[in-house]
């Protein structure tokens, strides 16, 4: 019958792609672990890495050129993914930026923003953290309080923000702010990008259960924001935030082939140790829904457009990651047994306790980027079209 | 790399679909089970549409489609609930006999694509299969060989299924004609099997579901419509997601065995995994939301979930998979 259509299997200029990708990668990638980006240390080699990558043409794959992408093909930029995880290179330190922002300002930024920013960020010159939430604005973001005041050509901001993820070393922040103090809810807010060296802006580390001080608390005492760096116009800061928020939940925050290496990861483990035999059908559920997380996001960005439920696509990629991510965590230390307990320190300890530092970090998941009932809300009301209250 | 339905594809899809929604209603799937008489009313009709002929080769009246060709039209045969054997029929039967080829195939496959014959292929250790009384070719696998057997000549039992509209028999064969095949051959047609299923029960999955949704939006309890509520909005979400985790699955499961892929197996293994799961998911939801409604066999939909679960076991439950999966990686 029909010829074409679907072809999984990759064609000659994408398996041309991948093997650039990981003969550069084979090449460049750290061979020595670094110390974990939300320590001093390790934010500095994390930074390091990034020029290294950007200035190897791999920092920002599906970019155009013209901030130093290379206009790849968005499964090129799985399979980069891919490869980048196969190759055990290390987390991206400015992946908020990277995968939020980035594409925001692309898509609303004005000239000026695009060329101040976009190559400084996808470089690491500049690492931007993300503060949305506040003490009372948490899953009900659009109460948000923090207020931001015209004055002349600057807004002036007065808040605080929390659990702002790189809050700690960050050189900048893509924040929202009310303009219009008579609103409570969606409206009257503002998208705004300060410089986390502006004065009146103070930080506060707040250390996780995973040992790590990977947010921030940020209070903000009159800090002056030039007008200029609004994203968007003044009151559609929700609007802005909404679309950062589909880029956050879509495939290039986690992209498979980050799980699809912790998968392989704890295949090598259970070849290397006993265990509980009743753990085989866990570690086959895990491999396989890590291939059915790689397929879904072939699928997701191979029919963008189409269908009632491609508005939720990102929902469901969002809960179909977090929830694997925790099982597959949680595999491993069960795997690794009594011995997975030991923290940093012990004279026991299997690679520094990094495995349960990696499960308590898998429990945030279902947290961050919007909470598992928040996702669920999104789904039925936007795709199955389910009456709100 | 390309992922996406050829237009065509998805224009045979919405053919069956309106065809069915006209033609087989649940008014007809609970005919199907007070009668106890063989559907053949739909079968004349999707002949007529070209679908009986999809796999047959178009040398022999058929259209020669192949796993991507037919994996739309499985989802809504599970969607409409049609008797499971036409898409046993046409993922299975049909292209093994093309496989044997010979006289055999060129006198049934074309009255096949007309829709004047039925044959069937019985591939389980079980013996059980569909519809067989009124297969006039059954195709059937003992330990060691594979025999076509014609209408009249197997022994045919009929066994009760907790799904009264799917019309279920053992099969025992005496004699017959040996057909010759590769353990190659009878390993495929067990994947594709497996596939029909993986198929079949997304488009079941879909269909309670929608029944779910639909209830939620109209029922109130409370004074306001049940599907306000969050309680029930995530038990739907919940459904919504392990649904669209299964479709990509089993698409890719339709390439793997359309494309003849070295890790078809595996593929078709995982297909019937999630499958499995949004089916069963589905059903929960769906029936806790319809309640004690859903629970008195006069709605509509325990039709579908029976049929769920009847083809959930009947091509693999999901130990059978996870074994599979478990094998393939060494674990």
């Amino acid at each position: 019958m029909t010829q074409g259509g679907i072809d999984l299997s990759l064609a000659a200029d994408e398996l041309a792609f991948q093997l650039e990708a990981r003969r550069w990668l084979e090449m460049h990638a750290p061979r020595e672990p670094m110390e974990h980006f939300d320590t001093k240390v390790g934010f500095e080699q994390h930074r390091d890495w990034e020029r290294i990558l950007f200035d190897g043409g791999w920092g920002v794959v599906g970019w155009p050129a013209e901030y130093g992408g290379r206009n790849a093909t968005p499964v090129e930029s799985l399979l980069f993914e891919e490869e980048y995880a196969r190759a055990g290179a290390p987390v991206r330190v400015n992946q908020n930026g990277l995968a939020m922002l980035g594409p925001t300002l692309i898509a609303f930024g004005t000239e000026e923003q695009k060329s101040r920013h976009l190559r400084r960020l996808a470089r690491g010159d500049d690492v931007w953290a993300q503060g949305w939430s506040e003490p009372n604005a948490g899953s009900d973001l659009a109460s948000m309080r923090t207020r931001a005041t015209p004055d002349g050509d600057d807004y002036v901001l007065d808040g605080q923000k929390i659990w702002v993820s790189r809050g700690g070393h960050a050189d900048w922040m893509f924040t929202i702010a009310r303009t219009d103090p008579a609103t409570n809810n969606h409206r009257g807010l503002t998208f705004f990008l300060v410089s986390m060296a502006s004065n009146g802006l103070t930080r506060r580390p707040i250390e996780e259960i995973d040992g790590r001080a990977g947010f921030a608390e940020i209070f903000m005492d009159g800090v002056r924001v030039p007008a200029a760096n609004v994203v968007g116009t003044e009151g559609e800061g929700w609007k802005i935030a909404m679309a950062t928020l589909g880029f956050e939940r879509s495939a290039f925050l986690r992209p498979p082939g980050r799980f699809a290496a912790v998968a392989a990861r704890l295949l090598r483990l259970a070849r290397e140790r006993t265990y509980e035999p009743a753990l085989a059908a866990e570690l086959a559920e895990v491999w396989a829904l890590t291939e059915a997380y790689r397929l879904l996001n072939l699928w997701s960005v191979s029919n963008r457009e189409d269908g009632d439920l491609s508005v939720v696509h990102a929902n469901v990629n969002k809960l179909v990651w977090s929830e694997m991510d925790i099982r597959l965590q949680d595999l491993a230390v069960q795997l690794l047994g009594e011995r997975a307990e030991l923290w940093d320190g012990a004279p026991d300890a299997i690679e520094g306790g990094r495995w349960m530092q990696d499960y308590l970090f898998s429990l945030a998941g279902t947290i961050y980027a919007g909470t598992t009932e928040i996702q669920n809300n999104l789904i039925a009301e936007r795709g199955l079209g389910l009456p709100r209250r | 790399m390309n992922f996406r339905f050829t237009d065509e594809q998805r224009l045979i899809r919405s053919e069956v679909r309106s065809l069915l929604e006209r033609e087989w209603t649940t008014a007809d799937l609970r005919a199907a089970w007070h009668s106890d008489a063989p559907a053949i009313a739909i079968r004349k009709h999707l002949a007529d549409l070209g679908v009986r002929g999809l796999t047959v080769p178009q040398a022999l009246g058929g259209l020669g489609g192949d796993e991507l060709d037919l994996v739309l039209v499985l989802e809504e045969y599970g969607r409409a609930g049609i008797p499971d054997a036409v898409a046993a029929e046409t993922t299975v039967a049909v292209p093994l006999l093309a496989a044997v080829g010979g006289e055999l195939a060129d006198l049934w496959l074309p009255r096949v694509a007309a829709g004047e014959a039925n044959i069937t292929a019985v591939l389980g250790d079980s013996g059980y299969s569909a519809d067989a009384d009124i297969a006039d070719l059954l195709l059937v696998a003992t330990s060691d060989r594979v025999v076509a057997i014609e209408k009249g000549s197997a022994e045919l039992v009929r066994q009760q299924s907790v799904d009264g509209g799917r019309r279920l028999f053992s099969v025992s064969a005496e004699g017959g004609i040996p057909l010759k095949f590769g353990a190659g051959d009878l390993s495929l047609a067990r994947d594709r099997a497996v596939f029909a299923g993986a198929a079949t029960l997304l488009g079941l999955a879909e269909r309670m579901l929608d029944m779910a949704v639909t209830h939620a939006k109209s029922r109130e309890q409370f004074g306001q419509p049940i599907g306000s509520f969050q309680a029930v909005k995530h038990r739907l979400a919940q459904a919504t997601t392990a649904i669209e985790l299964a479709r990509p699955v089993v698409y890719a499961a339709a390439w793997s065995l359309a494309r003849s892929q070295p890790d078809r197996s595996v593929s078709v293994t995982l297909a019937k995994l999630f499958s499995n799961r949004a089916a069963n998911s589905a059903a929960r939801q769906s029936l806790q939301v319809h309640a004690a409604m859903g629970f008195a066999a006069e709605h509509d939909l325990h039709l579908f979930l029976k049929r769920a679960k009847a083809v959930e076991l009947s091509s693999g439950g999901t130990g059978a998979q996870l074994k599979r999966i478990a094998e393939h990686l060494g674990v």
